[in-house]
């Protein structure tokens, strides 16, 4: 099962070898060159991490929705956005003043993209998927500049089935008076894989 | 397969690069293999999880060298072939008609293509089947089995022989393992949290780490070790 006649050779040029593929597949019906236009429209202007950016500042200012996002994963994603709902489901965990969490996949390259987009190349690194599971917290601190209090617990989420895993963040001290708008522009990328702390409480300035 | 994409806990590959406002696709051939992998799941040509083990089956030094969507243009085209839809001859003499300008991409579009391959796509990710009895239930301590399946798996080589904690009942649904090779059986899937020290030993981090695992995967753990506490 490993060995088989048609190995592809390696392309010296992936993106003839690609246009070759297209072409063909255009041919048989299987593709059009609008549809490929379309696919790739779609995940360069449709989605990316504003989409999930929403969701958590609705479950910031909204009790009700917090608890069906945690409870009802894409269902009430689909409450604040427009998510492919029918494709995948996402898993909402939370972070707390005691538990960090953190989404990798080690195997391949999992990532809730309906509510992120698709993921950044250090996510999908053998640099990453190699450390964030044995050793969370350094590679944090090296690697991202997050210093977790050794009182906040790391649990790490690794992607390995068709369910899907976003960090929902806290709630940033001294935000009370922003609107929903204003919140969702506070939250990254990255704190939403959990690769970035936000609000924690204990460095409130006053 | 125990291969090189299984890289949880793998020591050596150094420093983490990120790139600061990364583009979705660095160049227009990233998208495009991006939708060759759209089109053959969306055709049914291939499902996500024989695409996984496509990628997996590269040899481990084409894997590490390869950039990410080399290693999916790779996959793809190893299943175009297996399936028996293009041939490398076919593949290789329309990469020169392209090169030499005899060729050129159809933009025909007869049809709503894109509307089928959606459509295909929502089937080839809807992985929940009707519901089956769990063996476990949330609570249970369980034992991940020492499988080293030659074929696809989705159990990730760290969590072997480790002992946990059945979290979250998730429902029945299609076993990679399975569906990597043509067959559709399903299984009921766990979360199982990990304590850090149960996988990494004692220099490990603390915390816990969680994996949806499919009932073949586990056993209940050493009913014995658990008698023999007083």
């Amino acid at each position: 099962m490993t060995d088989t006649p048609d190995r592809p050779t390696r392309p010296d040029d992936p993106s003839a070898r690609a246009r070759a593929i297209q072409s063909l597949l255009v041919e048989k019906e299987l593709l059009t060159t609008e549809a490929v236009d379309r696919i790739v429209s779609t995940y360069e202007d449709d989605l990316g991490p504003q989409t999930g950016a929403r969701v958590v500042a609705r479950a910031w200012t909204d009790p009700g929705f917090k608890e069906r996002l945690l409870e009802g994963g894409i269902e009430a994603i689909a409450e604040v956005v427009d998510v492919p709902d029918d494709l995948v489901d996402v898993e909402v965990v939370e972070n707390t003043p005691d538990v960090h969490n953190l989404v990798v996949c080690t195997l391949c390259s999992c990532y809730p993209w309906a509510v992120l987009g698709l993921p950044p190349t250090w996510y999908k690194s053998p640099e990453y998927r190699s450390r964030a599971v044995r050793e969370p917290r350094t590679m944090l601190r090296e690697q991202f500049d997050q210093e977790i209090p050794a009182a906040v617990d790391i649990e790490v989420w690794d992607s390995n089935s068709e369910l899907r895993y976003m960090v929902l963040p806290q709630r940033p001290p001294g935000t009370a008076d922003l609107t929903e708008d204003a919140l969702a522009d506070l939250v990254t990328r990255d704190a939403m894989i959990g690769v970035e702390r936000l609000g924690e409480s204990t460095t409130v300035e006053q | 397969m125990d291969g090189i994409h299984d890289l949880g806990g793998m020591d050596g590959f150094g420093p983490i690069e990120v790139e600061a406002n990364e583009p979705v696709f660095h160049e227009p051939w990233e998208g495009w293999v991006y939708a060759l992998q759209v089109a053959g799941m969306g055709n049914g040509v291939f499902t996500v999880d024989e695409f996984r083990h496509a990628i997996e089956r590269l040899p481990p030094t084409d894997y590490l060298e390869s950039r990410y969507y080399e290693r999916w243009l790779a996959g793809v085209e190893q299943l175009y072939y297996e399936k028996g839809v293009l041939d490398p001859e076919t593949v290789a003499a329309r990469e020169a008609a392209l090169e030499s300008g005899q060729a050129a991409v159809s933009t025909d579009a007869d049809g709503d293509v894109y509307g089928e391959i959606a459509a295909g796509l929502r089937e080839a990710f809807d992985v929940d089947r009707p519901d089956q009895e769990p063996a476990f239930a949330a609570g249970d301590r369980i034992r991940v089995r020492n499988r080293h399946p030659e074929g696809h798996t989705r159990c990730p080589r760290y969590a072997r022989r480790a002992e946990g904690v059945v979290e979250v009942v998730r429902g029945t649904e299609a076993v990679p393992d399975a569906r990597a090779h043509g067959s559709d059986d399903a299984e009921p899937v766990y979360n199982v949290r990990f304590e850090a020290a149960e996988l990494w030993g004692t220099d490990a981090e603390g915390g816990g780490v969680h994996l949806d695992l499919w009932e073949r995967y586990l056993e209940p753990a050493n009913p014995t070790e658990a008698q023999s506490s007083p």
